[in-house]
């Protein structure tokens, strides 16, 4: 049509594009030669700082120009008088600002930033965390922003209770925030301590806090910060180390202690072994024989006396100890930590009090009934049911788990796990740890959880369930009789160095090859070994070499 | 008459309100030339903004000149046919205008007495004004001014004043004298402000900008309210926020700090609008603010609704319970166009049924209903839906709530696109209408004659509603939409910060029709500091004042201003404006239509500006079925002009044409008057220069010398 404006075609566009950034780009070149060169000739001036001001601006990322500032600046701060050196810092400072506008997710440029806050003779704090929350108010996620805010907070010394008034705002603005409710779990210990609750922050601000998270996840329940800061309310209980069971053999000559957390014996952290007041010599392994942390540690080749005895183990290091006698007429001793039945895992869960928790379940079942098929919803009702009454709840509890698989089919085998970890649990809820033997067959477990619980059984069932291999079974150093009948176990290095191990029944796994066995090798005690119905017996070449590897060993097949 | 306009356009387009001026804007942006006419003498039509002075002016108006009929037989040929366009419409009907505070400060008291402080006070002091009607006859009524007893031993300035009403219809300036007797001692906080020649507004309101500043009001203008702002300061309480206390005096004298819209809209952030603005970059010549915050009546009270999902978690209104009850449902809704087929089973009900069927608490109902889709008993599911997403969709992009107002009235958006237009070569002429239209015997416009009497002939007519010959449009479409305009000293629901606020009232054995009321800041760039305004509109039965009168009754205080300055204290009302507008909507053409003419809709009750884009988007593809509706403007840098010859050849073409257009400037007077309005709204706004010179051609702009001849013409 007529007189209509003629807009220059995009081959036209792209061509003159080219040459502009070929311009652009010889210039670019050009400068950042000059900058080095000037930083190799310690030219220290205020054409430097124009050059790498230039290259920075389009590109801040590039950190040996910000280090050349440094430089320059450092220099200026010996050399120049002081009201020029406020002048060149303030026009720093905006220049950062500029730079951060470009890009506000450069390492280099906020680290300039504290570098030039705290070189400068009178820097200006309080405006500091103006600009961060500006730009915490462009990107709440922003968390280089957060990390130069917190240096800022620090030198600022702004209050805990400013500080916690700030995520209230953001967290009004937008609730989805992780950065302000992780931070508001920093303050509240800070601001309102309570040292007689488990939390060690006070009661009645909890409730609050249970209040405006309530709020967070009753507006969105798909929004998971929320969740994540509830889940942190709930708190989770520390516990103290102490010994949590002690067992010594006379007929073994062992002495075996598990901490309630994973502690290190060597030389730097030695632990004496007392039997009748006189130290004995022993040497201290974990279950690996590996130079790592581990909640059990055992001692072989004891020279255990007869007649009655009293062995005492001392972690001087941790300043506890344990007491444990043994009479004459008995070849082993256990000593277990008492706990309430229905407790023993519950630590892993709260701190908190059961009433709240049975508020907070009330909540959320009210929530469950409009949101039913939320699996944040679900999860935290699981949570805060397993931690009230697991074994009330069981049914409940797994049926849930069967519900978040159909919801949440990504995670199925997650789900298999945390139903796994849940039987587990309430097996050894009604379990004395000092009984021989532990039956888990038929529950469908894909992996079996706190071994290190259950290094004094002797005898372990696991047969009819699903799991895949042993992982963390170097915890059962007692371990006489194992039997994994109708398993999926394709793997079965977790046996090694099962010194007691005798019996093995492997029968209907998924044992494909001789290597798979190689690792059975390291049972030295091992007689007796089941793999009928495994795939690796459908050769009999591979028997032959089985037999061959482990020559005492019958082998059933 | 002789004219000097080409006689020769693509488009006339009668009418600057926006769905013509869009049109204008879309059809000039391809290259054809636009004649755009407005028979007033600014832009927008009945989608305007004014000043003060500007909308009392329009009381005291009195229409009904009945033009005689000139004869254009000389104009037409034989085959044609002459088709009268109607002599002008009101913009507005029956406006009526009351002061309901005194003149001046009456009264002024000492600081020492506290107690003489809480004691109630009454100085209302009404200033009546006269009716509007057509036998109409200023009477000034004397009004009795009421003193106030106070409690003895108070020192109490009271001075014997004379209100003295002044009459909207006569068209004399209106001198009240003052005489105040700042009563004993030495009061020295007493607005001094004696025998005050209060030049109120005149007819010939152009030339008395001048006289006005001249006049003994000096004081007070120069001030601009800081007289008495020093005076209320010091004899309120000092304890208490100071609150503002205005006088009539005071509002006139910052008549240029309003901007009232006859048409109060705004914008979904992301309707048809705003697209519409981004797309074509419109958006340039306007700025935006959002509205603060939506309210909605309930159990007789003003309430905040929570509109986003961070207001949601925040509201302390709500209980735990209902805030996900009332997300679900918003997600429910949102979710509608994705899988129509679940919303299938409540195709048959009406929204609230459905609101009802989902177990929803009465508040929550009431938040959705009224607040959120602003539905009434008989929308459908599915218009409740779709407005309920708008809604939605539109909450978080530019604000908390899915509102935007433009800054400085709603009557900035048609100017904006017929900036657009002119930029493109569209050529501009106010107060200068069509006559007549020239109907060839195809039933089509071949041209118009111009209130000037110049023949131009149009490929397409263009007009809004209240231009079109009544043949033309079914008068059952003829809607009347009841007005009022308020300003008070405080918002409606109590808050720190200066809100704009929207409220949509259900229909109610009180009112048959939802009434929209928009409250609006000084931030708003509408209105003073200290004030708000407040923009009622509902679908009238003629009679304003009855429509409105439940709601303003209810929640607003006629008696003038007290000292109270409490957050229960209902609003005073200090100045109201009522008036109806005739609205023709244009649903489906009579069939005698020519096909190339078409009628655009004027204001709605809507309050969003939706509807207009729509219809001229429509149109426009109607005529243009290939061509992109508005697009983006290009850059600059990538226009190539077209080398000279071509450019001559094309005259009135974009760039070219305009520059020549600027050219005769000074000897043309249709061009002058033609950049009247531009002129006008500068006079209106503190900065208009800023938009007015991201235009090329600023050049072209009259200097403030044009400006006063303009106007004296």
């Amino acid at each position: 049509m007529h007189g209509r404006l003629k807009v220059r075609t995009t081959a036209e566009q792209q061509e003159a594009k080219r040459v502009e950034r070929e311009k652009k780009l010889k210039i670019y070149t050009g400068a950042t030669k000059k900058a080095f060169e000037k930083r190799n000739n310690r030219e220290f001036d205020e054409e430097a700082l124009k050059i790498t001001g230039e290259i920075l601006a389009v590109n801040p990322d590039f950190y040996s120009l910000w280090n050349f500032r440094k430089e320059i600046f450092n220099d200026f701060k010996e050399k120049r008088p002081k009201e020029e050196l406020d002048k060149a810092f303030q026009d720093e400072l905006y220049f950062l600002e500029t730079c951060l506008k470009v890009n506000p997710k450069s390492y280099g440029t906020w680290h300039h930033r504290s570098f030039v806050m705290e070189t400068m003779p009178t820097p200006d704090w309080k405006r500091e965390i103006k600009l961060c929350n500006t730009f915490l108010q462009y990107d709440e996620r922003n968390f280089h922003c957060w990390d130069y805010r917190r240096f800022v907070v620090g030198k600022a010394s702004i209050s805990a209770a400013e500080e916690f008034e700030f995520t209230t705002e953001k967290i009004a603005n937008n609730f989805s925030d992780y950065s302000s409710w992780h931070y508001r779990s920093k303050l509240l210990p800070i601001l309102h301590p309570d040292k007689t609750h488990p939390s060690g922050v006070n009661e009645e601000i909890l409730l609050k806090e249970f209040e405006t998270v309530q709020n967070a996840f009753f507006t969105d329940p798909n929004d998971q910060s929320a969740w994540f800061y509830h889940r942190w309310l709930l708190g989770r209980h520390q516990r103290n180390l102490e010994i949590n069971t002690m067992f010594v053999s006379r007929k073994d000559r062992r002495v075996m202690v598990t901490t309630t957390k994973p502690v290190m014996i060597d030389c730097n952290n030695p632990v004496a072994l007392k039997i009748n007041d006189k130290e004995v010599k022993v040497e201290w392994r974990n279950q690996k024989s590996q130079r790592k942390y581990s909640t059990l540690w055992l001692a072989d080749n004891v020279l255990v006396p007869d007649g009655s005895i009293n062995i005492q183990v001392l972690m001087d290091t941790h300043r506890i100890s344990q007491l444990l006698s043994l009479k004459s007429d008995e070849s082993e001793s256990l000593f277990t930590l008492p706990f309430k039945e229905g407790n023993r895992f519950s630590y892993e869960l709260t701190s908190s009090t059961s009433e709240t928790l049975q508020r907070e379940l009330e909540a959320i079942v009210e929530l469950y009934e409009i949101e039913p098929d939320n699996k944040w919803v679900i999860l935290t009702l699981m949570s805060l049911m397993k931690s009230l009454d697991p074994l009330k709840y069981e049914q409940e509890i797994l049926q849930q788990i069967s519900h978040l698989q159909n919801l949440d089919p990504k995670r199925k085998t997650y789900y298999d796990d945390l139903r796994s970890k849940i039987l587990v649990e309430n097996t050894l809820e009604a379990f004395e740890l000092n009984q021989q033997c532990l039956d888990l067959s038929d529950k469908k477990l894909t992996v079996l959880y706190h071994t290190s619980l259950l290094p004094f059984i002797s005898e372990l069932h696991l047969e009819g369930n699903q799991l895949v291999n042993l992982k963390n079974f170097e915890f059962l150093q007692c371990l006489k009789n194992l039997i994994l009948d109708s398993n999926k176990i394709c793997d079965i290095n977790g046996l090694r160095g099962l010194n007691s191990l005798e019996k093995l029944s492997l029968k209907d796994n998924l044992i494909q090859d001789v290597n798979d066995l190689k690792v059975l090798q390291t049972c030295p005690n091992l007689n007796t070994l089941n793999i009928k119905g495994n795939t690796v017996c459908s050769e009999d070449k591979s028997l032959n070499e089985l037999r061959q590897l482990l020559p005492g060993v019958s082998i059933t097949s | 008459m002789t004219s000097d306009l080409p006689t020769e356009f693509d488009f006339v387009v009668l009418g600057t309100g926006l769905p013509e001026s869009i049109l204008a804007a879309a059809v000039s942006r391809i290259g054809y030339k636009v004649l755009h006419l407005d028979r007033n003498d600014h832009y927008s039509d009945q989608w305007a903004s004014f000043n003060l002075r500007a909308i009392e002016r329009f009381a005291e108006k009195k229409e009904g000149k009945n033009k005689e009929e000139k004869d254009y037989g000389d104009k037409i040929e034989e085959s044609e046919t002459l088709v009268r366009i109607p002599t002008a419409d009101s913009l507005v009907e029956n406006i009526r205008v009351k002061y309901y505070i005194p003149e001046y400060q009456e009264c002024m008291m000492l600081v020492e007495d506290m107690n003489k402080l809480l004691a109630p006070k009454e100085d209302d002091k009404n200033t009546e004004t006269g009716n509007n009607d057509d036998t109409g006859n200023g009477i000034a009524k004397p009004d009795e001014t009421q003193q106030t007893a106070e409690t003895d031993g108070s020192q109490v300035g009271i001075s014997d004043s004379h209100e003295s009403t002044k009459s909207v219809d006569t068209p004399i300036p209106i001198t009240d004298d003052n005489t105040r007797n700042t009563a004993t001692t030495d009061n020295a906080t007493t607005h001094n402000a004696t025998t005050t020649n209060n030049a109120t507004t005149t007819d010939n309101v152009g030339t008395n900008d001048t006289s006005e500043t001249s006049t003994s009001h000096t004081q007070n203008s120069t001030t601009d309210g800081s007289a008495t702002e020093e005076t209320t300061t010091k004899s309120d309480q000092p304890l208490r926020k100071k609150k503002k206390i205005w006088t009539k005096g005071e509002l006139q004298d910052s008549w240029r700090a309003f901007n009232i819209d006859l048409a109060p809209k705004l914008l979904y952030s992301s309707g048809k609008m705003v697209e519409l603005l981004i797309s074509s970059d419109v958006a340039k010549y306007c700025e935006f603010r959002t509205v603060s915050r939506v309210l909605t009546q309930h159990n007789q009270y003003i309430e905040k609704i929570p509109c986003s999902r961070a207001d949601v978690f925040s509201s302390k209104d709500v209980s735990m319970l209902d805030k996900r009850k009332l997300m679900k449902f918003l997600e429910w809704c949102a979710g509608y166009h994705k899988n129509p087929e679940e919303y299938e089973e409540y195709k048959n009900q009406t929204f609230l049924e459905v609101l009802k069927s989902r177990k929803l608490s009465e508040k929550l109902q009431n938040i959705i209903s009224n607040a959120i889709a602003m539905v009434t008993q008989d929308t459908s599911t599915e218009e409740g839906l779709k407005k309920t997403q708008v809604f939605l969709q539109s909450v978080g992009r530019y604000g908390n709530t899915p509102f935007l107002f433009p800054l400085y009235g709603s009557g900035e958006l048609p100017q904006a696109f017929c900036r657009l237009c002119a930029v493109f070569g569209g050529i501009y002429c106010l107060q200068m209408t069509a006559d007549a239209l020239i109907i060839n015997k195809e039933n089509k416009c071949e041209a118009i004659i111009t209130s000037e009497g110049q023949r131009i002939s149009c490929k397409w007519l263009i007009m809004g509603s209240s231009y079109s010959p009544k043949q033309y449009i079914t008068t059952d479409n003829k809607r009347q939409l009841s007005r009022c305009i308020l300003f008070t000293d405080k918002s409606l629901l109590h808050s720190e910060s200066q809100e704009l606020s929207l409220l949509w009232v259900p229909p109610s054995d009180h009112n048959i029709h939802p009434i929209t009321v928009l409250e609006l800041p000084q931030s708003a760039m509408v209105c003073p500091k200290d004030l708000y305004i407040v923009h009622l509109t509902t679908e009238g039965s003629g009679d304003p004042e009855a429509d409105f009168s439940p709601f303003v009754s209810q929640y607003l205080s006629t008696d003038g201003q007290t000292q109270n300055d409490e957050p229960t204290e209902k609003p005073s009302i200090l100045w109201s404006g009522y008036f109806s507008q005739q609205v023709y909507r244009v649903n489906e053409k009579t069939c005698d239509v020519p096909s190339n003419i078409f009628i655009l809709d004027g204001p709605s009750s809507d309050i969003h500006m939706d509807d207009p884009v729509l219809q001229a988007k429509e149109i426009f593809k109607h005529i243009c079925p290939d061509e992109d509706f508005l697009p983006k403007p290009p850059h600059p840098d990538d226009i190539i002009y077209v080398d000279e010859t071509e450019a001559t050849a094309g005259e009135g073409e974009s760039w070219v044409g305009e520059k020549e257009e600027g050219k005769d400037d000074p000897k043309n007077g249709t061009s002058q008057k033609a950049e009247q309005a531009e002129t006008e709204s500068e006079e209106k706004k503190e900065t208009p220069q800023k938009t007015l010179q991201e235009t090329t051609h600023d050049s072209d702009l009259p200097s403030d010398q044009n400006i006063v001849t303009a106007n004296k013409q």
